[in-house]
């Protein structure tokens, strides 16, 4: 998996020092003197040591995203460690199970970031928190595209208005950093020279370098470190720091040199990048001179359907040529009476427009079909993208027999008290009583957005809630609409009670989203602000997801990762004053 | 026989998702405004529950709707013209807002304008009638998908009858738990009981396509209106001193286009058409025994699931009957509610047990769950209305409301 930082040294120094070395003659090169160096010790992954100081993360910049009023699962580990700031962690360290191999530090730091900025139309737990708050454009005020594969349209955002005051568009507020970025680097980095480690990616020759499913350790071993084969590929490139801005409105020479490569479908576009210069125009000098201008929002917005096989006709019929010779069955057809179709812009913004059926993606739109996955595997028989090209349920790496997961199978959740000191489920305390917490959607917002809406909070309870069973109202004396406080080990959430048979005995339902914005007063527990329906909960990870470089168990860019498991959270649900303090 | 038409919606039940985007787009159309904060032209209500205002179906305590007097012929529950006189200013039978819900908003300024301090800001809740602090003790829709149901869900006025006349304990437990989503508007009734309660002769039924609306200049704020429907569907607005009230978006149906909750409706499960309708019967009473009458559902709901194939001979129907059966007929139940054809001439005041979701969730399906017995439902609520269950029965089997564990 992708891992930033990448080393615990500096990239930019590290592939100086490759390329001096190459030059040198110390290496053949530049992958194969980093691997030795890694080998050898004198150079660490930053995954390795995450806890020391050259490896924290120093600044975060939160664009469309709520993290810390929504999806910061252990929201409050992510107060206490990356903000370093008042944090409602009620346990201590599990020293019990420190990790081999990555470094522990006693004392886990606090406070890394340097630079949280955010970018949002409203107040949130997030923009509350950021060192920077970046007012933006809301759906109506600016050019955009929208599209999913629950329906087969793509169409447009369109402007109703400009963006009041200082908020910016997305677009807008990215190519002003990209230039002012651009700018400073004049002084601080000019032009300089970079590693990239990928992960061995999943439709690439990585994902089938170790055969059988055995990954032997390289590190402290006989066993040679090969980039593309048991580590990630290696690669050095050139970072002209100072041309950002210009590259940023741009579309860059790697597009018709390399092509654009989804699903290991190569896509030959130098006929759609030379349409969208006699389009856009070309830069007439400056870093992206000869290169067609991407330098408004919707032009951006053209690109992006100029590229895509699903709305240029010519490159789906394209993309189908070529997967027709790979796996050698009819697909052409699918795309047939398209091949000069091309959905601009404009088409999109007088109304959605049916996308057309393209090797990208695994549906079928011909013929007014809706898109269902895996059709073109089904019917047309093409290879599934798995390790045996079909479906299968059995996997072979060694570390689902390790866990004696090579075929599906129950696992029940996991023991909460064992592992993490929480109390046990149903035990009981005074006024209170251990559960299962669990964070589904919420009906009355789409995860934080609106949750603060007043139309969506008259039709509800009107702030935080916990939903919980009669059985275990009854037990810890609640009456619907009572304050009550969630807390375990990870944290504390305020929220009044709504008591219904719905609900199980032994779960309560702290929906996904609740920030600390509406109507959530200090906690009784703590004496500060309580939390989000995320400060009870922590992320676990299952280690087979973690599991890599291997047939389809390899990572790729909006494919697979370990998930963000906090599905066997317990916490005890108690009654608290309902004298509530602001 | 004077043949009117009337605009009419039809909702299919089935298909409701409880979303409540109907509610969000109509407030934000029509009732977005100072006086108007508490009001919701269209809302949409769990059941069983309290729906808005609470108990609004209690005809007992509100007065709302029709009834027959001693020589049969129909008047309205809350009183004739001479007690309505004597009591002219006094308006006895009026829900108060606490009854929908005291209106309130959050100090959203204080997230943005709070000084520096030990702790997050909070947007605390005001209330939008005083300006004060307050604590949310009730909203539009309190109990939304059961919540609070094992406390408060025997107020439901119709779980009230059903304990009492069919002797049979709802039991809001996890095993039997049944609930669905009632959106409910105006009904704009064939013989609004609201327009019969006007001392100022205020509303109106317009005759080109029956939809029924507020004058608001003769409108003097009288307030009997609000007493004179029985689904409360006609709101005091407290600034201005007026009535106001769902007006089937007029202005779009003139131009033909839907009205703003239809076209908004994420299930789909609006339809809107007209039927035609014999003007003359409506004012006449019903001719079934009294037993028959009291029986009739005196709240509306589209409870027949319904596909617009089927609106075609509906229509048809509808039109065949005009004329030649009496609006109050025993036909007549098989015709969803917002037709209009159903008007709000019923003069009963006890609410029937036949949710008209027979098929989903009918409490009496406790008692009869794992056999789908259509008997025991004869019994129970097709006591009330034999066409519903011999409809229903046979031509959809009745099955048990889904459970996690069936």
């Amino acid at each position: 998996m992708p891992f930033y930082p990448q080393f615990h040294e500096n990239s930019l120094d590290v592939a100086d020092a490759a390329v001096s070395a190459v030059e040198r003659g110390e290496a053949e090169s530049e992958p194969a003197w980093i691997a030795s160096k890694l080998k050898n010790g004198e150079l660490n992954f930053a995954v390795e040591d995450p806890d020391a100081p050259e490896n924290w993360p120093r600044t975060l910049v939160l664009w469309r995203s709520n993290l810390f009023g929504s999806s910061a699962k252990g929201e409050e580990y992510f107060l206490k460690h990356l903000l370093g700031t008042h944090n409602s962690v009620q346990g201590e360290d599990h020293v019990a199970s420190k990790p081999r191999d990555v470094r522990w530090h006693e004392e886990a730091p606090e406070g890394k970031l340097d630079l949280l900025v955010s970018a949002d139309f409203r107040m949130t737990s997030s923009t509350l928190l950021s060192d920077i708050v970046f007012p933006a454009a809301t759906w109506y005020e600016k050019y955009d595209l929208s599209s999913t594969d629950m329906h087969p349209f793509v169409h447009a955002f369109t402007p109703a208005i400009s963006p009041p005051w200082e908020a910016k568009t997305d677009w807008k507020m990215f190519q002003l950093l990209a230039d002012e970025v651009a700018r400073q680097s004049r002084d601080h980095l000019g032009v300089r020279k970079d590693v990239v480690a990928t992960a061995l990616t999943h439709d690439t020759p990585g994902e089938i370098a170790q055969p059988g499913g055995h990954a032997p350790e390289w590190k402290g071993t006989d066993l040679p470190a090969i980039p593309g084969k048991n580590m990630p590929n290696l690669k050095i490139v050139e970072r002209d720091y100072t041309a950002i801005g210009d590259k940023f409105v741009a579309l860059g020479p790697l597009a018709d040199k390399l092509g654009l490569t989804t699903k290991n479908v190569t896509f030959d576009v130098k006929h759609q990048v030379d349409q969208l210069g006699r389009l856009h125009g070309v830069f007439d000098s400056g870093a992206a001179e000869g290169r067609p201008a991407l330098d408004t929002d919707q032009r951006m917005a053209e690109a992006i359907l100029m590229l895509s096989g699903t709305t240029n006709g010519e490159l789906a019929t394209q993309g189908f040529e070529t997967l027709e010779k790979r796996v050698g069955k009819e697909l052409s057809d699918l795309a047939r009476g398209s091949e000069e179709k091309r959905i601009t812009f404009k088409d999109t913004q007088q109304a959605p427009v049916p996308v057309i059926t393209s090797p990208e993606w695994s549906g079928s739109e011909t013929g007014g079909r809706r898109y269902a996955p895996f059709t073109v595997n089904i019917e047309r028989l093409k290879p599934f993208h798995t390790l045996s090209g079909r479906m299968h349920f059995f996997l072979d790496h060694d570390w689902l027999k390790d866990m004696g997961e090579m075929l599906p199978t129950y696992r029940p959740p996991l023991d909460m008290h064992r592992l993490f000191g929480e109390p046990k489920l149903g035990e009981k305390g005074e006024l209170s009583i251990a559960v299962r917490y669990l964070t589904p959607h919420n009906k009355w917002s789409i995860h934080s957005e609106y949750q603060d809406n007043l139309f969506m909070l008259s039709l509800s309870r009107g702030g935080t809630s916990v939903w919980m069973s009669p059985q275990d109202a009854t037990a810890i004396e609640v009456s619907d609409n009572d304050w009550v406080e969630c807390v375990n080990t990870n944290g504390v959430f305020v929220g009044r009670a709504v008591v219904s048979h719905r609900m199980p005995e032994g779960v309560v339902y702290v929906h996904h989203a609740q920030e600390r914005t509406i109507d959530v007063p200090k906690s009784e527990t703590t004496g500060k602000r309580g939390g989000i329906h995320n400060s009870v909960t922590r992320i676990l990870v299952k280690p087979t997801h973690m599991i890599g470089g291997y047939a389809h168990l390899s990572w790729a860019f909006n494919y697979m990762g370990p998930t963000g498991n906090q599905r066997d959270i317990v916490s005890i649900v108690r009654k608290r004053s309902q004298e509530v303090q602001y | 026989m004077r043949v009117m038409a009337q605009v009419a919606m039809v909702m299919t039940l089935d298909k409701c998702i409880g979303c409540h985007t109907c509610s969000v787009t109509c407030k934000q159309a029509w009732t977005n405004r100072a006086g108007t904060e508490y009001v919701w032209f269209n809302n949409v209500e769990t059941r069983p529950g309290q729906g808005y205002p609470r108990r609004y179906e209690d005809q007992e305590t509100w007065k709302g709707g029709w009834e027959l007097n001693k020589r049969g012929n129909l008047k309205l529950k809350s009183g004739g013209k001479l007690k309505k006189l004597a009591q002219l200013f006094a308006s006895p039978v009026q829900p108060e807002l606490k009854d929908y819900y005291e209106p309130w908003t959050y100090d959203y300024e204080n997230l943005v304008n709070a000084p520096a301090g030990d702790d997050f800001p909070v947007a605390r809740p005001k209330s939008l009638i005083t300006g004060e602090d307050t604590k949310v003790e009730w909203s539009a829709n309190w109990d939304d998908d059961l919540g609070g149901a094992t406390e408060m869900g025997h107020l439901d006025p119709i779980i009230q009858k059903l304990h009492k006349e069919a002797n049979d304990r709802i039991k809001f437990e996890f095993e039997q738990t049944f609930m669905f989503y009632l959106p409910r508007l105006c009904e704009h009734c064939l013989n609004p009981s609201c327009m019969a309660s006007c001392p100022s002769g205020a509303i109106y039924k317009r005759a080109e396509d029956g939809i029924v609306l507020v004058d608001q200049d003769q409108c003097r704020g009288w307030r009997q209106c609000v007493t004179g429907c029985p689904y409360k569907k006609i709101y005091y607005n407290h600034k201005s001193g007026k009535a106001e009230k769902c007006t089937f978006c007029y202005p779009r149906i003139e131009v033909g286009i839907p009205t703003v909750c239809a076209e908004t409706c994420v299930g789909r499960m609006r339809y809107i058409g007209i039927f035609l309708y014999d003007a003359d019967k409506v004012t006449q009473p019903p001719q079934l025994p009294t037993s028959r009458i009291c029986t009739r559902p005196s709240w509306t709901s589209c409870s027949i699931p319904m596909t617009p194939r089927s609106l075609r001979p509906l229509v048809r129907r509808a039109s065949r009957r005009t004329g030649s059966t009496p609006l109050a007929s025993r036909r007549c139940t098989r015709l969803p509610k917002r037709c209009g054809s159903r008007c709000r001439c019923t003069p009963s005041t006890a609410p029937c047990p036949w949710f008209g979701m027979c098929r989903r969730c009918h409490p009496s399906w406790t008692c009869s769950r794992n056999r789908g017995t259509t008997a025991r439902i004869r019994r129970t609520c097709s006591a009330r209305s034999r066409a519903c269950a011999s409809r229903w029965s046979t031509s959809r089997s009745c099955s048990p409301p889904v459970t996690p564990s069936s």
